[in-house]
């Protein structure tokens, strides 16, 4: 190891006796010739290329600019008509429907308890009102007002998801009890008995109706058009809390039906009982 | 770098671009830049290790002439007098080949069989540099880099690293086995190796 050291030693003296740090001054004045006849060739060059470069770099440099500032008050314009435009276009207000239908159909199912108030038209009979109330998800009671007459009817369904008429119609036992509870005075309000049933009858395609402006929120109107051929029932949700207002409902037999709903939300079991009548 | 990294994030996106677009065209070094402060180096280690004028000469426009064609991969380099340097370094011992392929060097294979030149004391110093340069031609290329870039210029293993393109271990190794070939190569001249070749 010392001796490989020694050796290198040797080398490296050897190598810097023979290459010495000396530049005689005849060989630097070469060369420094050299290095001033390049840098004039380098500035040379330089200033050729920046003439080259400039014209055409200002110009983009312009234009760029100017079709930066153009489209700028391109979006500005679009975005102010957009604003401004009422109503709006066809493509924002079938959007503002869907997300409408949508935040109304998580409203109604969640946990709430509504009164309903429906009156019933029919062409050649007297007038029926029917008051419906969500008392849990397991019971609503139907007030019945028909010729000046009175009935009260409680229904539990056993699954609440499914419809109350289904579920009549496959329970064996009480088919007959229920038949007789569940007549044909209560087939107009099926749709109204429990937010299941309600859910589904606002999952259609809704189509704006118009606005009705009120003290703090909007009333929007929306009829819903369904797959099946029916004719639209029209409702009208509160667009503050999603919930719908009022329903209006054409019948085959030149009927109508007119729901106004109100709703509590289910803080606890006093709440619900403030709301069964006594 | 981080001047355009702030700017973009103070400025609206349209000013960015602007920036980003103006601050492009500053990736060129000038002359002085570039040149001035490397300038006395590169002549001396060309001189230094061509020693000769007109080939010291060609040597360094040959050099001038790679920096302008190359000025663009210089300018992006992260360190570009390191890179020039190592140009001078390379077209030098470019030349120190040349010289020996032209027979104006000794090879060292026959250096052993010249005589004397300590002990008959006439040996020209011109001789002595021949047979030196000779065998510093003959090395592998990166050998001869390396050993030139320590040796005579001082360089730092991890300077020599840099310049070669290698890892710091590699550099140490060029370096090593370029000073053992001389070593074995110039044992007739140096102090030491009169007593390997006597024996």
């Amino acid at each position: 190891m010392r001796k490989n050291k020694q050796k290198h030693g040797d080398v490296d003296g050897l190598l810097k006796q023979v290459f010495p740090d000396n530049l005689p001054v005849e060989a630097e004045a070469k060369m420094s010739f050299q290095f001033d006849r390049f840098r004039k060739e380098w500035e040379k060059a330089e200033e050729a290329r920046d003439v080259r470069a400039s014209q055409p770099r200002r110009l983009s440099l312009a234009l760029a600019r100017i079709s930066l500032v153009a489209a700028s008050v391109s979006l500005i314009v679009l975005g102010l008509s957009l604003r401004s435009k009422r109503p709006p276009s066809a493509l924002a207000s079938s959007l503002a429907a869907v997300q409408k239908a949508a935040s109304v159909s998580g409203q109604v199912s969640g946990d709430r308890t509504m009164e309903c108030t429906v009156r019933l038209d029919k062409t050649g009979d007297p007038s029926s009102r029917y008051i419906i109330r969500w008392i849990s998800p397991l019971e609503t009671q139907v007030e019945v007002i028909q010729a000046g007459e009175t009935s009260v009817r409680t229904i539990r369904p056993r699954n609440p998801e499914r419809s109350v008429l289904a579920f009549i119609a496959k329970d064996g036992q009480q088919e007959t009890r229920v038949q007789a509870l569940l007549d044909a005075e209560l087939l107009p309000v099926e749709d109204l008995l429990n937010s299941s049933r309600l859910r589904r009858l606002l999952d259609g395609r809704w189509l704006p109706a118009g606005i009705e402006r009120t003290d703090g929120c909007d009333w929007e109107s929306f009829s819903i058009s369904k797959a099946s051929g029916e004719p639209p029932s029209r409702v009208t949700v509160d667009s503050c809390t999603f919930l719908p207002m009022k329903l209006e409902k054409d019948l085959d037999k030149g009927g109508k039906l007119e729901a106004v709903f109100r709703w509590i939300p289910r803080s606890g079991p006093a709440a619900v009982s403030r709301m069964i009548p006594s | 770098m981080e001047d355009i990294r702030v700017q973009a994030v103070f400025y609206s996106p349209a000013s960015a671009i602007f920036f980003l677009g103006m601050d492009g065209m500053k990736e060129r070094l000038s002359y002085e830049e570039l040149i001035d402060p490397v300038r006395e180096r590169m002549m001396r280690i060309i001189w230094r290790v061509v020693r000769h004028p007109e080939e010291a000469e060609d040597t360094m426009q040959e050099v001038l002439t790679i920096i302008w064609k190359k000025r663009d991969r210089i300018f992006r380099h992260p360190n570009p007098q390191a890179l020039v340097l190592k140009i001078c370094v390379n077209a030098a011992v470019d030349t120190l080949r040349k010289q020996r392929r032209a027979g104006r060097s000794v090879d060292p294979e026959i250096i052993g069989r010249l005589p004397d030149p300590v002990a008959g004391s006439e040996r020209k110093k011109n001789e002595i540099e021949a047979m030196v340069k000779g065998a510093v031609g003959r090395l592998p290329r990166k050998q001869s880099l390396a050993v030139v870039m320590r040796v005579l210029e001082g360089r730092s293993y991890k300077e020599i690293a840099g310049a070669l393109g290698c890892r710091e271990a590699t550099a140490r190794t060029h370096v090593l086995r370029g000073r053992t070939k001389l070593s074995r190569w110039l044992s007739y001249l140096r102090p030491s190796g009169q007593d390997e070749v006597s024996r």
